[in-house]
């Protein structure tokens, strides 16, 4: 992008040659100067040369300074060039229109001497920081890919290797004549491969969703069946410290809750309420319930309380990676990866403290209404289109 | 049913050849892609489940050499789904079917059991079928999902000239899967998940659960209708069940990998490959194909 001594480039397009020796004199000292003396040369000058920045005046005789302007701003390659409108004028109509085509700036005529070499200055510093951005974004992009790379090929390796484990558990576990302790340890090899596996899976759809890549396939679920699933898989959590699930939903009518659709994927629901509710039964006080309240508003929201507080300390950052307190072995990652699947799924979540004393966490999700596919509401928020964590 | 297994990963192979073997099958085995084909050639398998990635020769190539054989073998490509991209390609390549790894005995059972019916259903004495240009005829289907291979041989039997050799399979395992779909979906009612629950199970809980329902009202009351027509410009079939249908406006698109994996309109995705033309309509429960003459 510089000239070899490292001074930037800078072209004057002026049809008047007073202008160009006036700007000429200006800048000399700080730039290397090319020099178009109509708009067409000027468009054809940034094909050939390499310039840093661009001067341009806007009334000059076939091509104006707008329509130059707008020519370069079309071309990919140059349209990150800053260009700054020189004119007699001083109309702000004229300044609004200028900016509107994308330019950066604005001197008018008389020059003052150091507005001029400061505005330059400026505009080629921001250009440059720019540029050095986009530089370390290109890298870390290369370094994500890299990293998928690897990720993709540890996955491949481990389910590779799991294919034996499951297998011949379950051809053994067939065979009549086995022990019952034999039976035993081949279960408990098996069930340990099939949590292995449904591990590996799961850091592929988080990686997925992290990745913006995921594609959903939305299904009726219903979230009452989902609840009380995890509650008996979960049964040893809250059966010691006696802290129940409660399920209230509410439909707008008296009926007992039997069923609560959400559009959605079963499996993905199925995790995300499985680690909301881990972290709630952790956090719950003995004896104190965790209550689950479901309404319509018209999505779905999904409350889900504790009389737990969560440390004021990590409250802003709850739903942030590896953010974890005073928890044994915590990774940090369950409200997380909740909140990236709450994103795939079209929801969102939020965190809410009742009066220091208990802790909410609310679900949003887009309803599943009538019998027959096909009639979701929209969504409360589309964002899964913002492509990752880092370029965001 | 003669199986062929070509895999890499030792411990992986021991168990799918242990696997096949279990459900009373005669297994061969290779490591990579160029055994697999000289084992093709002397052992002749009806069935050949192949690894997608694989050093010297890969599944994907592997597949082409074997199709340039033959075009009546099963081959079934396992994958690990981490590069769906491939198992695309495999599709393409006309692969009948893929399996995800690791790959569970009982879905490896569920797989051999479906394509040994259909090998077994096949007529082979076509040459005299082959002779027909035009045919017309409609069927009224009884609600027995296990006569579905067997009426797809039928419908097959006099298309000898105007399908091409190649694309045979292809068709016969896309009739049979919508076929099986219109009266295990439509008329039976039977949700996805009820018959995998039942095929779990094992036993004979997928003969009750159908049983259920062939004597139980509404589904005793349905019936599927087929409509074959045949003459110079191709092959067009017309299935109708009086079952409740289901949204097809979201059915996956067969070419997205990022579709291979959703469980659920698996099978009418794979089938939607193999015509020229494929179109649902009313509430899902009417689906018409057509695959273009080859002569």
């Amino acid at each position: 992008m510089l000239e070899p001594e490292n001074k930037p480039v800078i072209m004057i397009v002026d049809d008047e040659p007073q202008n160009i020796e006036i700007l000429g004199n200006i800048l000399s000292g700080q730039a290397v100067l090319k020099v178009a003396t109509n708009g067409q040369k000027a468009v054809e000058m940034v094909h050939s040369e390499s310039i840093d920045l661009i001067l341009l005046d806007i009334e000059m005789p076939l091509l104006n300074g707008y329509e130059v302007c707008r020519q370069i701003k079309m071309i990919q390659k140059f349209a990150a060039i800053p260009i700054i409108f020189v004119t007699g004028k001083d109309k702000e109509g004229d300044e609004i229109k200028g900016f509107d085509i994308g330019a950066v700036d604005y001197i008018t005529k008389p020059f003052s001497p150091a507005l001029v070499r400061a505005r330059v200055k400026a505009h080629l510093a921001l250009r440059k920081a720019q540029a050095d951005l986009e530089q370390h974004n290109e890298t870390l992009k290369s370094y994500l890919k890299l990293l998928e790379d690897i990720e993709r090929i540890g996955r491949h390796d481990l389910k590779g290797s799991l294919s034996p484990i499951l297998g011949f558990s379950e051809l053994l576990l067939m065979d009549p004549t086995i022990t019952r302790e034999q039976r035993e340890a081949l279960s408990t090899i098996r069930s340990s491969g099939l949590r292995l596996l449904n591990m590996i899976n799961q850091s592929l759809d988080l990686f997925r969703i992290e990745a913006g890549t995921y594609h959903l396939t939305p299904q009726p679920v219903d979230l009452i069946k989902v609840f009380r699933n995890i509650a008996r898989e979960q049964e040893s959590l809250w059966r010691n410290k006696n802290s129940p699930l409660e399920l209230h939903a509410n439909h707008g009518s008296n009926e007992a809750p039997e069923h609560f659709m959400v559009s959605g994927e079963e499996g993905l629901l199925y995790t995300m309420f499985t680690n909301l509710l881990k972290n709630a039964w952790e956090a719950t006080p003995n004896e104190s319930p965790v209550n689950v309240s479901m309404h319509f508003c018209p999505w779905a929201e999904i409350r889900i309380q504790n009389s737990g507080v969560v440390p004021s300390e990590i409250r802003s950052t709850f739903f942030c990676k590896f953010v974890t307190l005073g928890k044994k072995g915590g990774t940090g990652l369950g409200a997380y990866s909740a909140k990236l699947m709450a994103k795939a799924l079209f929801g969102t979540i939020s965190l809410e403290i009742i009066d220091e004393k208990s802790t909410v966490i609310a679900v949003n999700l887009p309803s599943y209404e009538g019998q027959l596919p096909g009639k979701t509401i929209s969504p409360p928020r589309q964002s899964l289109a913002s492509p990752s964590l880092f370029f965001e | 049913m003669k199986i062929l297994i070509v895999e890499d990963d030792p411990g992986t192979r021991k168990y799918m050849v242990k696997a096949a073997q279990t459900l009373g099958h005669e297994v061969q085995e290779a490591e990579d892609g160029e055994a697999g084909c000289k084992a093709f050639d002397k052992f002749e398998p009806d069935i050949v489940l192949s690894d997608i990635q694989m050093p010297r020769a890969d599944g994907l190539e592997l597949l082409e050499r074997l199709r340039r054989k033959s075009d009546d073998a099963i081959i079934i490509m396992t994958t690990a789904m981490d590069s769906a991209e491939y198992t695309v390609k495999a599709l393409q390549l006309h692969a009948n079917d893929y399996l995800v790894k690791p790959v569970q005995f009982s879905v490896l059972k569920a797989a051999l059991a479906k394509y040994s019916e259909i090998l077994n259903s096949r007529t082979k004495d076509q040459e005299v079928l082959g002779l027909f240009e035009k045919r017309y005829y409609r069927l009224k289907l009884p609600n027995q999902p296990e006569l579905v291979s067997r009426i797809a041989d039928r419908l097959l039997a006099e298309t000898v000239n105007s399908i091409a050799r190649k694309e045979r399979m292809g068709v016969r395992l896309g009739l049979t899967e919508l076929l099986s779909n219109a009266i295990e979906h439509g008329t039976l009612g039977i949700t996805y998940e009820e018959k995998s629950k039942a095929l779990e199970a094992g036993g004979s809980a997928w003969r009750n659960l159908v049983n259920d329902r062939l004597h139980s009202e509404p589904f005793c009351n349905r019936q599927t209708i087929v409509e074959f027509e045949m003459n110079d410009q191709g092959c067009e079939w017309y299935i109708k069940d009086d079952g409740e249908g289901f949204d097809w406006n979201n059915l996956p698109d067969p070419l997205d990998p990022e579709n291979l994996l959703c469980e659920h309109g698996r099978g009418i995705m794979l089938a939607q490959l193999q015509f020229d033309e494929f179109e649902f309509s009313g509430n899902g429960n009417e689906v018409r194909m057509k695959k273009n003459c080859c002569r």
